[in-house]
């Protein structure tokens, strides 16, 4: 048989996935993302692939990040790759929270915040961030979950 | 240090967003002599003023790109992504 | 003593406020400061002087000078004069043996001795040596500004906040004001920084930081602000510097004493706090507004005896006391007996911040004063800062004393000054050193000046010939807590990381990395993984995906070996050179298809990895794609005789022998999960390595663990690995290392036309090797220390770079650089345990099953 990067796709797994945040996140209040949106990393010109339901950020020229539901990205994934779009599955890759309002957000970061979709140093950390009115969707590297995790919270306690 | 970095693809970023490679150097194109690759490999201009460096975006787009910085002031005079 | 209420006083009467100083009760208002309370209270003596420990009063009232520092809810160095009070405040005096009015340690200013001379630790109790114990013990407790405690632990939180702005404007005053105004009426975001507590709401658009301070000014735009508790970072495009101008000292004998103040003490007691400062005063001072505090003086009951303008000339002064308070002052040979002196040498513009941003600073020979010129881009500076409006006088003539001081924190006086020119510091920069005057808390706010002067006079120079000290950040003190910021580290942890915390596991750092040392006994779980099978987290290898129509060309290129050759469904180990021939990295690539591999890295290399991959193509232009997979995949290697049967019923995959050979890749379910399964044996086993996604880390673990499988570490991993005498890239190799001398001459293909780093293996391997990294056993079983020595008559010919005991050989064995005449199987080295040498033979071949039998079973 021959291989693919199947092995990449969390949703073709017959068990449930485990949030990388699970625990950090447990009994806070914070909406852990990331077991909501999948995520692409895609190499190539995405601007002739009108897709529903997807976000798309663009990294550079060459490189987009897409955000699709959870259980999509090996589809999505399939679909692009059809395309001629090089995309890898890296859902299992991010984990992601929701924050809202300014205030905790320069507590954590540089970043611009009227310059959003941005990917940038949150924590110390690269996050891309979304910015929905005053509502932040924050994606980063899952091994750095419990520390983000952490970082968000002790942030929100810091303001109340 | 705390200069901006106009990252071609994310904009205008602290610095400690990124890692810097160095100045640019050329890379002999065939078998060269002892002296030529101790050059290439060891030597550097090491300029006091404007120098080519490649730097790469690590918390950001993770491309390379290369700034013309003033290495007396850290201005940043431009930056490219590479040809 | 207080006045009646006055308008615009900042106090409230209403809202008393109750706190102790020196276990004392003192009442004050709301809106009072510590030092305010106090001095309505009567105290007038705030503390004892660095060095000589002299009585010292308010000077500045105003957080610039050292004098009224004291200990505030056990924080030392508060300035309390604008330290708000706050009720039940704890409040000691710190420099202290005794209490303030009977300190011991005042005998160093009586008797002076060894101790009064500037730079007498340079020169003083350097003999006898043996006594040094003794005089550091003394020195160490004598010395420094207030005490802290050791065991005291963090106390509530410091937090950094960013800001961005159009205009940030440092200064609060008129000028900064008018500034900030004009900025927010053509649309600019703008930041007002101000010094001092905020009256009333901020002008309407401007965002207020009060009371704060601006520490430095920083490439970039970037202004750390200390306020309170909040390191705000503000980046700026454009900074508009309105510090204003300081009042200086007037220097003469007798100038520290305590009723001697400046004008701006007069202003904020009187005005803010409603507080007469005095009964009898004379104001001696050199600038119109400094003179009209006369009148204010009078208007809070202050008997002003008289009042001299220094710019007629100057003047013979000299101040007297009892027990370090004023008791008079002597003006050209008229004695006023006074309990306050206002002395203002006039005032010089507070240019540290534009000098620290860049900017110069030229004396100005008309005004008397230094003012910075030649501002760096983005940043302006407007009012007294720019030398508008100020202006400073010469010293006083000098009358003979020796209590005249130019540096209060440090408790440096004019004769000092003299001395260390007499020795030959003369450099303004060195004799900072030397004599430390600006070095104290003031940071030259009132000394730098006079300092300048004096070295002037005295080197018969100008002011401008010994130019200004180097300003350097920060501008006022910041607590320690406030540039440490929350205490987090960005920590790595894989998937399954809980897992091992629940089993017990002792964790480590590996580069960001947590990763399990053991579960317990290193011994045992080696012993498992070569009689059972074992089972060890490896999520934290960096994982790449390389994929495009090119891949194969870029790995042919970037590493030593070959991989257009490799078939999909085969892995080959793979080493990582610079193009000095140096390893950097290793690992494994499957092929996955024609176009597409799957690269690991070691843990702590994955990201320069990637880094170096992305930058060779940027360079060479591929056609292919390079994405980090490391977080997204978990790994898990189940290892050992029994990994076959123990995995069989988890997986749809073949094991047999003959259908999943060593070193093949194949794909299938584990646990329900899509796995990449990789036959390769770090540790020497039968072996598989599983690579699946993150989110299913816990559940394949789960599943592997149930099986009986014995969970091991990194300990136990790298006595296994070791007795294969495999290679650990940074433990065993360092930045001169290269795959010839490292022992891995079949890893570079020099038949291929290019790739890096062929250029110098290519001469290494002309000049010959000098060095290999061979095995060792020890005849006997000590442990050489890792990084130990290899001895060759009695001369030091390498070192020991990674040694364990191995329970499943039952002796010692190590991976050792030696020079390459002793890379001889059965050689005989040497090699230093503790304090003397051991024997030990040279060993080429792995250790433990060398034909690599069992890995391949």
């Amino acid at each position: 048989m021959s291989l693919s990067l199947d092995f990449l796709s969390p949703a073709l797994g017959e068990p449930a996935p485990r949030s990388p945040l699970a625990r950090a996140l447990a009994r806070s209040g914070i909406r852990d993302l990331s077991l909501d949106y999948g995520v692409l990393d895609a190499r190539g010109d995405l601007t002739g692939h009108p897709m529903e339901g997807v976000e798309v950020v663009r990294l550079s020229p060459e490189r987009s990040f897409v955000l699709c539901p959870y259980r999509d990205a090996p589809g999505l994934r399939e679909w692009l790759e059809g395309r001629g779009v090089a995309a890898i599955d890296a859902s299992g890759g991010y984990a992601g929270l929701e924050v809202e309002g300014e205030a905790v957000m320069r507590r954590l970061t540089e970043l611009p915040l009227d310059r959003c979709p941005a990917v940038g140093a949150v924590g110390h950390v690269a996050t891309l961030v979304l910015r929905d009115g005053d509502r932040f969707r924050l994606f980063f590297r899952q091994e750095y979950a419990d520390y983000m995790g952490e970082r968000v919270l002790d942030a929100l306690e810091g303001l109340a | 240090m705390s200069f901006l970095l106009a990252c071609p693809n994310c904009g205008p970023r602290d610095v400690n967003e990124f890692h810097c490679q160095g100045e640019v150097t050329i890379r002999p194109k065939a078998s060269p002599s002892r002296r030529e690759l101790s050059e290439y490999l060891y030597f550097r201009r090491n300029v006091a003023g404007v120098q080519r460096e490649w730097w790469y975006h690590r918390m950001g787009c993770e491309a390379w790109f290369l700034a013309e910085r003033d290495t007396r002031t850290n201005e940043v005079l431009s930056t490219e992504l590479p040809e | 003593m207080r006045l009646d209420p006055r308008p615009g006083e900042r106090i409230d009467r209403s809202e008393p406020i109750r706190f102790t100083f020196e276990g004392k009760l003192v009442e004050g208002f709301a809106g009072d400061t510590i030092g305010s309370a106090l001095y309505a209270g009567g105290r007038r003596v705030f503390s004892r002087s660095f060095k000589y420990h002299r009585p010292r009063g308010l000077l500045c009232c105003s957080g610039a000078c050292p004098n009224c520092m004291m200990e505030v809810d056990g924080v030392p160095n508060v300035r309390v004069c604008v330290a708000p009070a706050h009720e039940g405040a704890v409040v000691k005096a710190q420099n202290v043996r005794g209490s303030l009015e009977r300190d011991l340690m005042a005998a160093t200013d009586k008797f002076g001795g060894p101790f009064t001379p500037v730079g007498f630790y340079y020169r003083t109790m350097i003999r006898p040596r043996a006594a040094w114990p003794l005089f550091e013990k003394f020195l160490r407790s004598a010395a420094g500004l207030g005490t802290i405690d050791k065991h005291a632990r963090r106390t509530g939180r410091y937090d950094v906040e960013h800001r961005h702005a159009d205009v940030l404007v440092i200064g609060g005053g008129s000028a900064g004001l008018e500034a900030a105004r004009a900025a927010a009426a053509s649309g600019e975001h703008v930041v007002v920084v101000d010094e001092n507590a905020p009256r009333g709401d901020a002008p309407g658009g401007l965002e207020l930081l009060a009371p704060a301070t601006a520490l430095g000014i920083y490439e970039g735009g970037l202004v750390p602000v200390a306020a309170g508790r909040i390191l705000y970072k503000v980046r700026a495009k454009r900074i508009v510097v309105a510090t204003g101008a300081l009042e200086q000292p007037v220097i003469f004998p007798g100038n520290d004493l305590v009723g001697i103040v400046l004008p701006e003490a007069v202003r904020r007691l009187v005005h803010d706090f409603s507080i007469r400062p005095g009964e009898k005063a004379v104001v001696l001072a050199a600038d119109d507004d400094a003179l009209a505090i006369a009148d204010d003086l009078r208007d809070a009951g202050t008997q002003v005896l008289e009042v001299v303008d220094l710019r007629n000339g100057p003047h013979r002064i000299s101040a007297s006391g009892t027990k370090g308070r004023l008791n008079g002052v002597g003006v050209e040979g008229v004695r006023y007996n006074c309990d306050l002196v206002v002395a203002s040498g006039g005032r010089q513009p507070a240019y540290s911040l534009l000098a620290q941003a860049g900017a110069t600073v030229a004396y100005d020979e008309g005004r008397g004063v230094f003012v910075p010129r030649d501002l760096p881009a983005n940043v302006e500076a407007v009012g007294s800062v720019t030398g508008e409006g100020t202006g400073s006088i010469a010293p006083a003539k000098t009358l003979l004393g020796d209590k005249t001081f130019v540096c209060l924190c440090e408790d440096v006086t004019e004769k000092d000054v003299k001395r260390a020119i007499a020795e030959g510091f003369d450099s303004i920069e060195l004799a900072k050193r030397y004599t430390t005057v600006t070095m104290g808390p003031c940071q030259g706010r009132l000394c730098h000046l006079a300092s300048v002067r004096m070295y002037a006079r005295e080197t018969k120079q100008g002011e401008d010939a010994i130019g200004t000290t180097t300003a350097r950040p920060p501008w006022s003190p910041v607590e320690l807590g406030l540039l440490a910021g929350r205490p987090h580290e960005p920590g790595k942890r894989t998937s399954i990381h809980h897992r091992h915390k629940e089993a017990g596991a002792t964790m480590m750092w590996t580069g960001s990395w947590r990763r399990p040392h053991s579960y317990g006994d290193p011994a045992a779980e080696a012993r498992a993984v070569h009689e059972s099978a074992g089972l060890i987290d490896v999520s934290t290898l960096g994982k790449l995906v390389v994929r495009g129509p090119e891949a194969a060309v870029f790995l042919e290129r970037i590493y030593p070996n070959r991989f257009a050759d490799l078939k999909p469904g085969r892995i080959r180990y793979a080493v990582l050179g610079t193009d000095g021939g140096r390893i950097m990295d290793d690992g494994t690539v499957a092929r996955i298809d024609d176009e597409t591999f799957y690269v690991t890295t070691t843990s702590t290399g994955a990201e320069g990895v990637i880094e170096w991959f992305e930058w060779w193509n940027a360079i060479w232009k591929l056609d292919l794609s390079i994405v980090d997979v490391t977080g997204a995949v978990a790994a898990v290697n189940l290892a050992g005789p029994q990994a076959r049967e123990l995995l069989g019923p988890l997986t749809d995959v073949d094991l047999a022998p003959d259908a999943f050979k060593y070193l093949d890749a194949k794909q299938g379910k584990v646990a329900g999960v899509p796995t990449l399964l990789l036959r390769i044996g770090f540790v020497g086993e039968l072996g598989y390595e599983l690579h699946f996604p993150s989110p299913h880390g816990e559940t394949v673990w789960d599943a592997l663990a149930a099986t009986g499988a014995t969970p091991f570490g990194l300990e136990p991993q790298r006595i296994l690995r070791l007795e294969k005498m495999h290679v650990l890239i940074g433990q065993d190799t360092d930045s001169e290392s290269n795959a010839l001398e490292a022992s891995m001459p079949w890893i570079v293909k020099f038949e291929k036309d290019e790739f890096v780093g062929k250029w110098a293996l290519e001469h290494v391997q002309e000049r010959g090797m000098r060095d290999r990294l061979v095995g060792f056993e020890m005849q006997n079983g000590s442990v050489p220390p890792e990084g130990g020595a290899v001895v060759r008559d009695g001369r030091l010919a390498g070192r020991v770079t990674s040694a364990r005991f191995s329970e499943q050989l039952g002796r010692a064995i190590g991976l050792a650089w030696v020079p390459e005449e002793l890379a001889v199987e059965d050689a005989d080295i040497t090699l230093r345990v503790s304090a003397g040498l051991e024997r030990a033979k040279v060993r080429l071949r792995p250790f433990f099953d060398p034909e690599g039998e069992r890995l391949r079973s």
